[in-house]
């Protein structure tokens, strides 16, 4: 089962804090410094095991995984 | 409020990095209390006095020294309550204040000297903050310094993980105060950092109260916009103007792997000290920690794609 939005602002408030309100789908993630480099990888972490997908090293990029709109985008690709 | 009371000077405690520059800037606001920057008088006090024991019992120190020259112990610290007492009254007069208040980080590390300085001629407020979160503070503290302080070198070496090396200095810290404050019952008053942060105004009632001293109005935003009482101590808490809750739980974005290292070092402490103990999920496989390294690696290289390039050279990469 793919990775759902739920799912990921979930995680985001869960584990991070992070308000839901105050994440837009386009919302950038790490170049924002809304979640630090500890955070990101926490986040790749999730990813991988929620969507039962092992990250490459050119999968890891902001345009791939800086919001949760291009997270899912990149994951359905 | 007892004439006793307003004759004492007033001793803030805490392990570094527990909000205790905050609340000496907190303290000073109040128009009978005057507490400057960090003085190191008594840390300087707890150098002296300190001393060692040799494997044969002798004890080898200044009071042992010049008991053998003819002072007593207690002229001697007499002597040594009056040299550093006398500066903290003049200042306090300086400053048309009627009682001081002195507030050094480092003077926790010497605890046993302090006690047999200062008894019960001074009260005692006690600040404890969340271990990791004291950690993960010095580790900035001493990133942003280049260095270790001295009080530290002994953890920094023992463990070359800075954060476990620093988890167990609070332990040490934490613990010590703790019974210090057992020992010395109301003569201690302890404020969490957390609650500090949260309400200060209620928490502050509350020091206050403990210290016989009336609450005053607007005495918060007053103490935060001196600019002018600057001195040694804690940087951060210059830049601020009001009191906020931005560095409660830094210590939820730890891995997995590190709540697993450090938990069992600062749980027994923790909950001593009132927090409740870190869970975390499971162990971390030997493969997870692998993979946790190998996404540290590849988030250094979307790091140097982020447009803001200060990202480069954050406090405690992974």
């Amino acid at each position: 089962m793919p990775l759902q939005k739920q799912q990921l602002v979930h995680f985001l408030e869960e584990k991070f804090g992070l308000d839901p309100a105050e994440l837009a789908e386009d919302t950038p993630l790490f170049s924002s410094q809304m979640i630090d480099s500890f955070a990101m990888v926490d986040l790749l972490m999730f990813i991988e095991d929620a969507s039962e997908r092992k990250l490459s090293p050119t999968d890891v990029n902001l345009d791939n995984l800086d919001s949760i709109g291009r997270i899912l985008q990149f994951l359905d690709s | 409020m007892t004439s006793d009371t307003k004759e004492k000077g007033i001793v803030i405690l805490g392990a570094p990095r527990s909000g205790t520059t905050l609340l000496r800037r907190l303290l000073d606001g109040h128009s009978a209390i005057a507490c400057p920057g960090e003085t190191n008088l008594l840390t300087a006090c707890g150098r002296f006095l300190k001393s060692e024991t040799l494997a044969q019992g002798l004890t080898i120190g200044v009071l042992q020294g010049l008991d053998f020259a003819g002072f007593s112990q207690d002229e001697v610290i007499a002597r040594l309550r009056d040299f550093a007492f006398g500066f903290f009254r003049d200042h306090a007069a300086q400053t048309g204040k009627k009682r001081w208040a002195e507030k050094t980080a480092l003077d926790v590390f010497y605890l046993d000297e302090l006690e047999i300085l200062c008894r019960d001629h001074v009260q005692y407020v006690c600040v404890q903050r969340h271990g990791l979160d004291v950690a993960l503070s010095i580790e900035d503290l001493c990133r942003a310094n280049g260095g270790y302080l001295s009080e530290l070198h002994d953890y920094v070496r023992r463990f070359p993980c800075l954060l476990e090396a620093f988890s167990h200095a609070w332990v040490d810290l934490a613990t010590a105060l703790h019974e210090f404050t057992e020992r010395h019952g109301g003569n201690t008053f302890t404020i969490k950092y957390e609650d500090l942060v949260t309400d200060p105004e209620s928490n502050l009632r509350e020091v206050f109260s403990f210290l016989g001293e009336e609450w005053e109005d607007g005495l918060i935003e007053r103490a935060l916009e001196n600019k002018e009482n600057l001195g040694l101590g804690d940087w951060k808490t210059y830049a601020k103007s009001k009191v906020d809750r931005g560095s409660i739980d830094r210590w939820r974005k730890l891995s997995q792997a590190d709540l697993q290292v450090l938990g069992p070092i600062v749980n027994p402490a923790l909950e001593r000290c009132g927090y409740p103990a870190l869970e975390w999920e499971s162990d971390v496989s030997p493969a997870e920690a692998r993979r946790r390294y190998e996404m540290g690696l590849l988030v250094q290289g979307v790091k140097d794609e982020s447009p803001d390039s200060s990202r480069k050279e954050e406090p405690g990469d992974p």
